[in-house]
């Protein structure tokens, strides 16, 4: 707490500073400094090579809006991407977040001085075949971050402090790291009908997963507040609207063409979940959120900074 | 004396001798063996190497009860002509030399401690060996009619399903609760932990011969056992499986019928000590001049090696001229005739 209430001070001098030396690349005197920001893409076009370009522009768009990487990884941090590389599964079959987006996440992060930027997921096919199929080890690497398999000896039973989940296994190095980045991908959930941010943590989990499932929305909300995240980026390049969060058939995979960012997970899961037409607190991830005050479901209170990009 | 002899015939280790090359060459496609083993996990895309099928390939069992079954064949399965055309010049070289099976046979052989004249009793051919043709007979008969068997009996079939569904996972899960039991304990004195040197081992593990996910596989256990009935089995009888069993080499002991090396035993120089016999791995009778049984032969040149008078030669029929491809071993022949003596 002490940590992020530091940051928003300095970040806050920092920008006025650099907004008063005039160096600032958007208008911030006047306007109240963004908190989350949708980025969407206005000319659509076929084909891998045009997606990805896509991915990437709206990507450092979004991030750019909330003030940039810098405002969240400082030099020497080491950062924690966290994507969805759950399934077996290629990234137009939508089930694991876009490559490009993530490669863009950790390029930014390098660039802003992070010292290592790691990356691993606990995913549900065999690894081994995730990080590769996904697209995502490639890109990521080729972008500087080290991607490894998580080492099952470092989940660690932790007290999380909350009531849906007292405790639990969790990847020690995760808890231990400087910076914490989700970038979920926006998917049908056969369970919860939707997973987003929140549940998107799974993958820091170990233990008996499936046991989780009893009581999965607010046992994850107990989850992201104990390993609370400094930025969240959600991909809807391509969502997957049914079968999930597996997929596999094309015809549930929809072209949304937007990447959000934002600082409060829950706010950004209400959001994900309009985009499949859900309330914004419909989901009991979101409620559990909300409740046990990690954030809000109403994101429109933030002033989400809608852009156009092309 | 017999086993100072023995132990030097036995671990004369790294001395250049073709013996030695025969024990290099096995213990490369042992390795090569296990590299493909390793190899042959799905890590991430659907296709494997095209080497993954090498010992399949270059196995004229596989070959002919697919032909025979599925009357097809897969291209890369016609190196098993290569095989053919080498036993039908050169005899049953392939048990001895190239097979990863009978390398690990003759390893666990390694282990036996047994007194000479015992080894000696259990080193002559008997009737039981003929068996293995009987198995053949019934495989391919089997083949013809449709229900092709190689996959249970065929050698590499029987190691592979061995390797990967029972001692991999078995290694594999003892590797991973030593190496987290060291990690959690983290044993050492002030400075110096366990973990220090345990951890790069662990990682070097991790990342090229460890699975990433647990291994455990329904008839793991089964398939098991009988591995270590033909191990203990190996204690008695010196590679047990490839005397009496083995499909393959039995196919191969048919097609050797033609090869051209000829064992010679040299009746002058024999004392009848029979350290030829005591470590025959085939029992082939290398001490009858004469009866010596050629399909049993796996030209692995033990014999020669050990033999304390240099009697043993092989010797090459090309047409009507025999050539002595091969000659005694003189070196130990000379040296150590007079222990041969008293072994006898």
């Amino acid at each position: 707490m002490h940590r992020s209430i530091d940051r928003r001070t300095f970040l806050e001098a920092a920008a006025a500073g650099t907004a008063a030396m005039g160096l600032t690349p958007f208008p911030l005197i006047g306007q109240s400094r963004a908190d989350m920001a949708i980025a969407t893409w206005t000319a659509p076009e076929e084909g891998a090579e045009a997606i990805a370009h896509e991915a990437r522009r709206l990507t450092e768009e979004a991030i750019n809006a909330l003030g940039g990487m810098s405002r969240f990884v400082s030099r020497g941090d080491v950062v924690w991407v966290k994507p969805n590389i759950g399934w077996d599964r290629r990234p137009e079959q939508a089930a694991n977040t876009n490559p490009d987006v993530v490669a863009t996440v950790v390029r930014m992060c390098l660039e802003a001085g992070a010292r290592t930027v790691k990356l691993s997921d606990n995913p549900c096919n065999d690894e081994r075949r995730t990080f590769v199929r996904s697209g995502i080890k490639a890109a990521a690497e080729e972008a500087g971050a080290d991607v490894f398999f998580l080492d099952r000896r470092k989940f660690r039973r932790m007290d999380t402090g909350g009531q849906n989940l007292r405790s639990w296994e969790i990847y020690v190095d995760y808890v231990e790291c400087d910076k914490r980045i989700n970038i979920p991908i926006v998917k049908h959930h056969s369970l919860t009908q939707m997973t987003l941010a929140i549940k998107n943590l799974m993958g820091i989990v170990g233990g008996n997963r499936s046991q989780l499932h009893q009581n999965l929305g607010p046992a994850m909300a107990d989850v992201a507040k104990f390993v609370p995240s400094d930025l969240v980026v959600m991909d809807a390049v391509r969502v997957l609207t049914g079968n999930g969060p597996q997929g596999g058939s094309l015809r549930d995979v929809e072209r949304r063409n937007m990447v959000a960012a934002g600082t409060d997970t829950v706010a950004m899961d209400a959001w994900g979940s309009t985009l499949f037409g859900y309330e914004p607190d419909q989901f009991t991830s979101t409620k559990a959120a909300v409740d046990i005050g990690l954030g809000t479901a109403d994101f429109e209170s933030l002033n989400p900074r809608r852009l156009d990009v092309s | 004396m017999a086993a100072s002899k023995a132990s030097k015939g036995r671990f004369a280790a790294f001395a250049p001798s073709l013996v030695n090359l025969r024990r290099l060459s096995q213990f490369l496609f042992l390795v090569l063996f296990f590299v493909i083993l390793i190899r042959t996990t799905l890590v991430g895309e659907d296709d494997t190497e095209p080497w993954a099928t090498f010992f399949f390939d270059i196995d004229p069992l596989i070959l002919l009860s697919s032909l025979f079954a599925s009357h097809a064949v897969l291209s890369g399965m016609l190196l098993a002509l290569v095989t053919v055309a080498l036993t039908l010049l050169l005899g049953r070289f392939f048990c001895g030399w190239v097979c990863p099976v009978g390398a690990t046979f003759n390893l666990v052989s390694w282990a036996r401690k047994a007194p000479v004249p015992k080894l000696i009793k259990t080193g002559v051919w008997n009737q039981w060996q003929k068996s293995k043709y009987l198995l053949l007979t019934a495989l391919l008969v089997s083949s013809l009619a449709g229900l092709n068997l190689a996959g249970v009996f065929d050698p590499f079939s029987l190691f592979y399903r061995t390797m990967a569904t029972s001692v991999y996972p078995a290694f594999q899960w003892g590797a991973e609760q030593l190496f987290a039991w060291i990690y959690y304990t983290d044993p050492g004195i002030g400075p110096v932990r366990l973990t220090l040197a345990s951890e790069p081992i662990y990682g070097v593990l991790r990342d090229y011969v460890l699975s990433n996910q647990p291994l455990a596989y329904s008839g793991g256990v089964l398939i098991g056992i009988v591995f270590v009935f033909l191990v203990v089995m190996a204690l008695f009888h010196f590679r047990f499986w490839c005397r009496y069993l083995c499909p393959l080499g039995a196919l191969l002991g048919v097609f050797s019928k033609t090869g051209r090396m000829h064992l010679k035993l040299d009746g002058e120089r024999c004392n009848e000590c029979k350290m030829c016999v005591a470590y025959c791995p085939g029992a082939c009778d290398p001490h009858l001049a004469g009866r010596w049984k050629k399909e049993e032969c796996y030209l692995c040149l033990t014999c020669r090696d050990l033999c304390p008078s240099g009697a043993i030669s092989f010797d090459a029929k090309i047409g009507n001229k025999t050539t002595q491809l091969i000659g005694p071993n003189k070196a130990t022949g000379h040296s150590e005739s007079k222990d041969g003596q008293n072994d006898g």
